[in-house]
């Protein structure tokens, strides 16, 4: 080969630097002298200086091609001679073979002569990112996955998309950024952007109730007094001296015992009500009876109500016992939209006339005004929280009341009420409405200025933890019992010796209560083991750890983990602590005091009492106490069932000097030891287990204010998919079928038009459609199963299953009612519990995941995922799938069988003829949910700190602080010069005049950043940049250019950068860049190290996916649509699948530093379920791919037993063996043909015969100019004939043409390769391209340093290249050789 | 605000800017007879591209039968209608062709892809991009270029239009109806004020980006700064346009004759409005040069056929040949309607667009794989070209012979482009 040969030259010439060679003359081309006689006979006779035939002359034409006109002039000598124009017919022939030696030879001439004079000298260009780095770049620095479909493809000119002098840029391009970039700004801002601690105010409404209690406790000192001063009055007018005095008054106002007391100054002696602490007696009677008879039994009553330890009533008018409920918001508040909140319940008997709030203001000058009144529902069970919005402006008043409606109609009706009541029951109107708390929140902190104080914390504990603790504890006690048993096993063995018999039965009889004690005398039988020997410490412990506390506890571990939500959480038990009785969290001990809220997601179990469905929160005292409550803060009950969990919000004030240790657990189960223990043993005795567990914790959330407010709550909603369904089925049945089956009927019988049915054709047609598709709908709405799900349908009925993301529907009969209007952008789950239908073949077990943008177009979907079912529909599975929601990308999902749609309708048919239905179901949906958005674990954009204006910069200042910090990380650690940062500061404030608040206003510069050269450039000048600068200083124009031949080292940041695109098609991390900015990147130690690290990042799929289709070609995959009508399962799916192998292959052997050898034969494949059905692999399921060995005689195992390879070299029905010919020769040979020459003429006497695909091509090499080339192409295609069109096996073919006839034919794969060894089976080709694993190694090298450096190959990297094969080959090419050696090497640090 | 009294102030404000183009298409009366004599209808000049090929066997017409009176093949069939209004050519080729999926690359351009030493591709300026450099300057848009979403899928090759700039960099085009009807017609709701904000802003934003290029170019080699360079003009062209937008600023966007197309329009109905939304923009000189990149994967699916694009353009007899032809077919007559509506839409002075125009229909795939003897339809009377005929060009014509005639027939003074040898004599009137 061409690049041997030079290689050759240049090693014997020895020592000659890299460098060098790369500022070194390309070798020219140099066509064969060999080939002059053939030239001069058959091409200069015509045309030479005399004849000129048609004005050429090729006498004087050079063999060495060294310039571009010498090879365009070769080039239409080439294309005439394959175009057959040459030599002309009437003109002397050459011989075939001749001829094509000649071909053969000019041909590749030329191919070198394009490369020598293509070749860039090993320069490097400057390159803007490509579409899939640009895609990760935004990602890594804004943790948002834009849509980047808009931007134009890359490398479309035949070169990889890294290679810079293909990566273009135009105006609308630069548009496209800006937007996208703002896009992206926009994005991240929604998402992560903190905003102002929101405003929040909380009032427990018991705390009214204080006053109240004080009230009646000053009545009752009043009273106290009163009774103390008229019991003087009484006394003194006992006295002798008064006895006249006091009757003649008492006669004054008969009946009334309070006159005397008002005329005491009469009387001699009698105390002044003054030193009894009244103004007077009128005061005194005021405050001493009247008051108490009127106010005392309701103050009483009031506090004697069961709610009025937690929360308040609403009474009537009577200003001392809560007429109404008042509040005030902060004086420092703004103005802006609020949402008050009240939890609010009616009492049980308070009639539905009286189950009514009202909320209104107060100013301050006391004037009340209603702004809306309520319908409570809630009830004291079930307190409800009313939610109202309010326009807050402070200059109507800060005050708010809630009061009863009608309870301040006017005065006198209120009085008039409470009179009439107190009549009835001596108290006044019973308490009909009662409030727990009060809560005013700002609505939306995204419209407040941007600034924050506290960064927002947050922790999530996950309940499934506990439940994992417990298993481990269970796993632990088991082999604890087991070693028990064992040990027990040896003492009896011993006992039954003969000789220990008598001794043992006695032993026995002692204790025939517990036949266990029996092992504590182990001792007395001679030769009886040691539980020792067993790992106990003695016989007592191993009773007590080894037998007591598994058969006690055991079956009550067994029954905790069957339970089904112990894999998705955590439950919460009585009794012993191992089990989980107290659901105990720590906060982390950085965080400060404050007010927090505790989330937790909840269920109460099915089939236990109501009574059992309370939670207690409450703090532990001392931190390591283990679950040893101190307090419990407070109880709620429980409403959540396991299909419908509640999350439960407890409002929590955190201070650090009290603990860091919250607790839930089961209400009352742990106010004394002793009631535990009685609740176990009760349940033991009844169930033998132990108690059910009654409460169940999904995971539990703490957030402080800032991060509630800035991370959305997580919504779930699930959605039982039978509703609409069958709505659907029904609805289109019923109507459209049977409806119409009706009237038609109806039709022909009156022959009057019907609704819909305007004529005869019309009906007949109804009739019969009925008939024909009827049974398929009604035996799908007849199937049980369509009671509690969905069945996935071949063709019509229920073709899909879809999830939906608010705003997006479920298209059709009816609307889901979701929680949120939007879903907002973020990482969201779906989730869908799926199962197959019993007796469907499994290769129809597989279900396909893909989006849609427009949800009624059922044509758009966009497949994403494909899973294979391994659930039934007794024991479905769920799946879970991540996904991302952006502001405008899909919002539906669509759930199908696993197929070709095309096809649907054949399929269908055939069916119904053979059965008078469709196709039985394969699978069946339960239901289906989505949850999010998710908190995220991407880096956090723009970092919050950035907006944190702690130290009082202006917000000029605090603009360009935020616009330089986030100019330097986009530009991958390169600080931009003031000045570029003085234009973003000016276009912040021009967006500020116009009108912008300050995080809108950033907006404009931040994605001004993301279309700077800086940004969209990766740009190499080895630190020579700052180096000129310092020069030239302030030079105004820009510098010359510096001579392109110079070799300059990268700086070590841009080391990294080039390393980071290389592995990761994205920026350097954080680790990269602090080993960049200390230097230490460019020891070859770390280095390598890193390499190993980044190829063990889950980002080196980007390596894979983005070199390895391109090194492999394998965009012809895209270029035929497969015919689904001859292969049925090569479906979009498989397609997909198909692909995904050679990808996983390529990562498995990079994860393992496999050899690169197993991609020319290997002995195992990298497949998934769906795969492995397709190539006949049993026992293989389930989605994820996964190392597979294969039998000795597969045709796996390497790139030629793929099915993406080989279904490459067909054209979608027919195999061809040229593709793949021509593919194994570039690909794994690394012996290129030339280019196929275009305009070659047609064979037309081959058509209308019936030919072997052998045949067919063996009569194209009869022509020199195919043969040239085909001779080496064709013998290795016809080797893989065993592949059909799929790449499916197979050992016979076969040819069809309509008025021509049909040809089978067995397939021989056998020939020889051209000047090589001859094979007789595919087996035998394989084993000879394995011999080569240079060769292949020396193209997968030369793509390397392709994709990696960004240029072609060139004759500049051929001393590497070979020492990079030769590194590998020393290691059993294994894969990540290639790429140490690559990195390792002075090319790819210098520029 | 009056009128009358507008109509006056627009007239004065812009005409003391920028020549007053087609004022017909504002809603204007010719003012007095005088007019007539003075005004020369503006020239067009209209490309259209297919991608892949045609059916060898039925589009061509027979090669024996030269001039007027030649039988009109199946595939274009059609055109019966307008067979004396267009010509088509047979023999012309770009000789650098050699990427057999590329149908649009170097159509109008006959660029050699190895032509720069160093590179692995290289374009040049194409032919409408020549044009436009002379007839754009009196319109609002110099040239517009159209694309389809399914440009993939087409057979067309890199590129983002037809067009390719002087210096053989890639013109991006719009990509479907909806935004190229507001790109031509939709009215600013914005006032002056905010648009001139607007523009005032987009300056600052290119003023900010060029400050980081420059900083970056210092301590860049030739090679580096050559591809700065591309970034370089690209805010170049940028701020032409803003200047173009400038001078237009207070000339409002004319009156569509048509309503906002539908969106998610494909295949045959997004060739139709296409062609609808061109007449319009050349009936109310928004533009005088229009570069059209048809879809021809979508087309098949909007005929309901099941066979891909690039199956269909391997074809054999049977399925895939027969959507070849149906294909040819359907690209004839959507051709036959476009001609029908330029004929139709009549000029101030009495004559229709279609006197004014020159089109040119195409691609540089013959058919399956083959580069030579590109299929090449002209039709127009703007340029003094032979209509109603079919000829045969000696053999190895270079396709830039006929760019070059059109160059020259629009009064561009010129005797090259691309590998042009000169000009396509058997097709001058």
């Amino acid at each position: 080969m061409k690049c041997i040969q030079t290689l050759a030259v240049l090693l014997l010439g020895g020592l000659i630097s890299v460098a060098e060679i790369g500022a070194a003359e390309t070798p020219p081309a140099r066509l064969d002298e060999k080939q002059r006689e053939f030239f001069k006979s058959y091409c200069v006779e015509c045309h030479n200086a005399e004849k000129q035939e048609g004005k050429l002359r090729l006498d004087d034409i050079a063999f060495e091609i060294g310039s571009i006109e010498l090879a365009d002039r070769w080039q239409k000598i080439l294309n005439q001679l394959n175009a057959g124009e040459m030599p002309p017919e009437d003109a002397k022939q050459p011989e075939r073979g001749a001829k094509t030696e000649f071909l053969d030879a000019l041909s590749h001439t030329l191919v070198t002569a394009r490369q020598s004079l293509g070749d860039v000298r090993g320069k490097i260009t400057m390159r803007r990112l490509n579409r899939r780095e640009y895609k990760n770049t935004i990602r890594d620095l804004l943790g948002v996955d834009l849509r980047v479909n808009e931007l134009p493809a890359d490398g479309g000119a035949g070169t990889f998309d890294t290679v810079g002098s293909s990566l273009f840029m135009s105006s609308d391009q630069f548009e496209q950024y800006l937007a996208l970039g703002r896009q992206a700004i926009d994005e991240s801002f929604a998402r992560f952007a903190p905003s102002q601690p929101a405003r929040r105010m909380h009032v427990e409404a018991e705390e009214r109730n204080a006053r109240i209690a004080k009230a009646l406790e000053q009545r009752v000192a009043d009273r106290d007094r009163y009774v103390k001063w008229t019991t003087a009055v009484d006394e003194a007018a006992k006295k002798p001296e008064n006895v006249e005095l006091t009757a003649l008054i008492r006669d004054e106002k008969k009946g009334n015992a309070t006159h005397l007391y008002f005329q005491w100054q009469r009387l001699k002696g009698a105390p002044s009500p003054k030193d009894f602490g009244f103004v007077d007696a009128v005061n005194a009677d005021e405050m001493g009876r009247r008051d108490w008879v009127h106010y005392v039994p309701h103050h009483k009553a009031y506090l004697a109500q069961p709610g009025a330890k937690t929360g308040s009533y609403l009474t009537f008018d009577d200003v001392f016992v809560n007429p109404y409920q008042p509040f005030r918001v902060p004086g420092d508040w703004p103005p802006g939209d609020y949402i008050v909140r009240v939890r609010i319940a009616a009492t049980e008997n308070a009639p539905p006339a009286r189950r009514f709030v009202e909320f209104g203001s107060q100013h301050d000058s006391g004037v009340r005004a209603v702004i809306s009144s309520h319908q409570i529902t809630g009830t004291m069970a079930q307190p409800q929280v009313l939610e109202i919005p309010l326009k807050f402006s402070p200059q109507k008043g800060h005050g708010f009341f809630f009061q009863e409606k009608g309870s301040f109609g006017t005065d006198v009706a209120a009085n008039r009420l409470f009179a009439e009541a107190k009549q009835l029951n001596g108290i006044g109107p019973e308490f009909a409405l009662w409030l727990d708390w009060i809560e005013v929140e700002s609505a939306a902190a995204a419209k407040l200025p941007v600034a924050s104080a506290t960064p927002p914390q947050r922790m999530r504990l996950e309940g499934e933890e506990a439940s994992a603790r417990i298993a481990r504890t269970m796993a632990d006690r088991a082999k604890i019992y087991e070693r028990y048993l064992t040990w027990t096993a040896a003492v009896d063995a011993v006992a039954q010796r003969p000789e220990n018999a008598a001794l043992a039965a006695k032993l026995r009889s002692e204790k025939p209560a517990n036949p266990a004690d029996f092992y504590l005398a182990w001792q007395k039988l001679p030769g009886a083991p040691s539980p020792v020997d067993y790992g106990f410490q003695d016989a007592a412990q191993a009773d007590v750890q080894g037998r007591y506390v598994w058969t006690n506890n055991g079956p009550y571990f067994r029954y905790y983990l069957e339970q089904p939500g112990a894999k998705s959480g955590a439950y919460l038990t009585i009794g012993d602590t191992a089990f989980n009785p107290s659901h105990s969290f720590q906060l982390p001990g950085d965080w400060l005091a404050g007010d927090y809220v505790v989330r937790v997601r909840m269920a109460a179990t099915e089939n236990t009492p109501a009574t059992r469905h309370f939670v207690e929160f409450g703090s532990l005292h001392d931190p390591l106490a283990r679950g040893v409550a101190s307090k419990i803060l407070s109880t709620h009950q429980i409403t959540g069932t396991p299909d419908k969990p509640q999350l439960l919000e407890i409002p929590l004030k955190f201070f650090p000097a009290e603990g860091r240790g919250f607790f839930l657990r089961e209400k009352g189960t742990q106010d004394s030891e002793e009631v535990g223990q009685r609740l176990v043993a009760e349940a033991k005795k009844r169930n033998g287990i132990g108690p059910e567990v009654a409460l169940w914790i999904d995971w539990i959330e703490v957030a402080n204010a800032s991060a509630v407010d800035a991370i959305p709550t997580t919504i779930k909603q699930r959605r039982e998919v039978e509703l609409h369904a069958n709505a659907m089925v029904g609805g289109t049945y019923n109507g459209y079928f049977k409806g119409g089956y009706e009237a038609a009927k109806e039709f022909l019988a009156t022959g009057q038009p019907q609704k819909g049915i305007p004529d005869e054709q019309e009906a007949k047609f109804r009739v019969k459609v009925f008939q024909e598709h009827g049974p398929t709908f009604t035996r799908y709405l007849d199937d049980p199963l369509t009671k509690t799900g969905a069945y996935l349908t071949i063709f019509n009925v229920h073709p899909e299953e879809v999830i939906t993301l608010p705003p997006d529907q479920p298209s059709g009969w009816l609307k889901t009612k979701h929680e949120i209007e939007k879903a907002p952008s973020g990482d969201y789950v779906l989730r869908f519990r799926i199962g197959t239908v019993k007796g469907t073949p499994k290769e129809r077990h597989f279900v396909t995941l893909g989006s849609r943008m427009k949800p009624e177009e059922k044509e758009d979907f966009t497949l994403m995922q494909t899973f294979q079912i391994s659930g039934t529909t007794d024991e479905p599975q769920v799946i879970e799938v991540p996904v991302s929601i952006i502001a405008d990308g899909p919002r539906t999902f669509v759930l199908r069988e696993k197929r070709d749609v095309k096809l649907d309708h054949e399929i269908y048919t055939a069916a119904r003829k053979e059965t008078g239905v469709g196709p039985v179901s394969a699978l069946w949906i339960d239901w289906v949910e989505w949850e999010g958005p998710l908190s995220s674990n991407s880096p956090r954009g723009i970092e919050p700190v950035l907006f944190a204006n702690t130290t009082g910069l202006s917000e000029r200042d605090h603009a360009r602080a935020i616009l330089e910090r986030f100019a330097v990380r986009a530009f991958r650690d390169q600080t931009p010069k003031p000045e570029y940062v003085d234009k973003l500061v000016k276009l912040f404030e021009t967006r500020q005049q116009a009108g912008d608040k300050f995080d809108i206003a950033i907006r404009e510069p931040l994605s001004v950043v993301l279309a700077s050269p800086r940004f969209l450039y990766l740009q190499e000048t080895g630190g020579l940049a700052d180096a000129k600068k310092a020069a030239t200083n302030v030079s105004p124009s820009p510098a010359p250019p510096v001579s392109p031949s110079a070799n300059v080292s990268l700086s070590s940041t841009e080391l990294a950068t080039r390393l980071s695109y290389f592995l990761w098609s994205a920026p350097p991390d954080e680790t990269l860049l602090a080993l960049a900015r200390s230097g230490d990147l460019q020891r070859p130690d770390m280095l390598a190290a890193q390499v190993d690290r980044m190829l063990s990042h889950e980002k080196s799929r980007e390596f894979v996916q983005g070199f390895v289709p391109q090194w492999l070609s394998m965009e012809r995959l895209d270029f035929f649509q497969f015919n689904t009508q001859l292969f049925r399962d090569f479906d979009e799916s498989m397609k997909a699948a198909a692909r995904r192998e050679v990808y996983e292959t390529v990562a498995f052997l990079l994860r393992e530093n496999g050899s690169a050898r197993d991609l020319l034969k290997s002995d195992y494949v990298v497949v998934n379920g769906l795969l492995a059905n397709f190539y006949g692999l049993d026992g293989v399921s389930g989605d994820e791919f996964r190392k597979v060995p294969l039998p000795a005689d597969s045709p796996r195992g390497g790139l030629l037993g793929m099915s993406a390879i080989m279904a490459m070299g067909s054209n979608g029905e027919v195999s061809s063996p040229v593709e793949r010919g021509a593919w194994v020769l570039r690909k794994l040979l690394h012996d290129p043909p030339p280019p196929a020459p275009p305009n070659v003429p047609q064979l037309t006497r081959l058509e209308g015969k019936l030919l072997t695909t052998r045949e067919r091509i063996m009569a194209h090499q009869e022509q020199p100019q195919c043969a040239s080339c085909h001779r080496k192409i064709d013998p290795i295609g016809f080797g893989l004939e065993n592949f059909n069109a799929v790449g499916k096996w197979r050992t016979e073919d076969r040819y069809e043409k309509k008025g021509v006839g049909k040809k089978e034919w067995p397939i021989d794969p056998s020939g020889s390769l051209h000047k090589g060894p001859s094979f007789k089976t595919y087996f035998e080709l394989r084993d000879i391209i394995a011999l080569k694993p240079d060769q292949f190694s020396r193209g997968l090298t030369e793509a390397l340093i392709e994709y990696a450096f960004g240029r072609p190959y060139g004759f500049a990297d051929e001393a590497l290249a070979t020492t990079v094969v030769q590194r590998a080959s020393q290691k059993d090419f294994a894969l990540r050789e290639f790429i140490h050696a690559i990195v390792q090497s002075q090319a790819f640090q210098t520029k | 605000m009056n009128r009358n009294q507008s109509r006056r102030h627009f007239l004065r404000s812009a005409g003391a800017l920028i020549a007053l183009p087609a004022l017909e298409s504002l809603g204007f009366r010719r003012f007095t007879s005088a007019a007539d004599t003075v005004t020369t209808r503006p020239k067009r000049a209209v490309f259209l591209n297919f991608g892949w090929g045609v059916t060898n066997e039925t589009w061509f017409p027979d090669l024996k039968q030269t001039g007027a009176d030649y039988a009109l093949p199946q595939g274009l069939a059609p055109l019966a209608r307008h067979k004396a209004d267009f010509t088509v050519v047979q023999g012309l080729s770009n000789k650098f062709a050699n990427e057999a999926h590329w149908g649009s690359t170097f159509w109008l351009t006959g660029a050699n892809r190895y032509a720069e030493p160093g590179q692995s591709f290289h374009n040049s300026i194409s032919v409408d991009q020549v044009i436009a450099a002379q007839l754009g300057r009196e319109t609002r848009f110099a040239s517009l270029q159209l694309n389809s979403p399914d440009v993939s899928n087409s057979g067309h090759g890199p590129g983002l239009s037809l067009a390719w700039d002087l210096r053989g960099k890639p013109v991006a085009g719009l990509e479907n109806p909806v935004i190229a009807f507001h790109r031509l017609f939709s009215a600013d709701t914005t006032s002056l004020a905010e648009r001139q904000a607007l523009l005032a802003q987009k300056r600052s934003v290119l003023d900010a980006v060029t400050t980081d290029a420059g900083d970056l170019q210092r301590g860049l080699n030739k090679t580096d700064n050559d591809k700065l360079d591309e970034y370089f003009q690209s805010i170049r062209d940028i701020e032409t346009r803003l200047g173009k937008d400038e001078q237009w600023l207070n000339v409002p966007k004319p009156k569509a004759a048509l309503a906002e197309p539908k969106p998610g329009l494909a295949g045959r109905d997004e060739i139709q409005v296409m062609y609808d939304l061109m007449v319009a923009a050349l009936q109310t000189d928004s533009t005088r040069v229009i570069t059209y990149r048809q879809p021809v994967g979508t087309l098949l699916t909007s005929l309901g056929i099941k066979v891909a694009p690039h199956d269909m353009s391997h074809y054999t007899p049977g399925d895939r040949m027969d959507a070849s032809q149906k294909r040819d077919a359907v690209q004839s007559e959507l051709l036959a309607g476009f001609l029908d509506k330029l004929k139709a839409t009549k000029e101030p002075d009495g004559t229709s667009l279609f006197d004014h125009t020159v089109l040119t229909y195409g691609s540089n795939i013959r058919t399956i794989h083959y580069l030579d003897n590109c299929p090449t339809l002209i039709a127009g009377g703007a340029a003094g070209l032979k209509l109603g005929q079919h000829v045969v060009a000696p053999k190895n014509t270079p396709l830039c012979n006929l760019w070059l005639t059109i160059i020259n027939g629009f009064g561009i003074k010129s005797d090259r482009h691309g590998d042009s040898t000169g000009v396509v004599k058997e097709i001058l009137a």
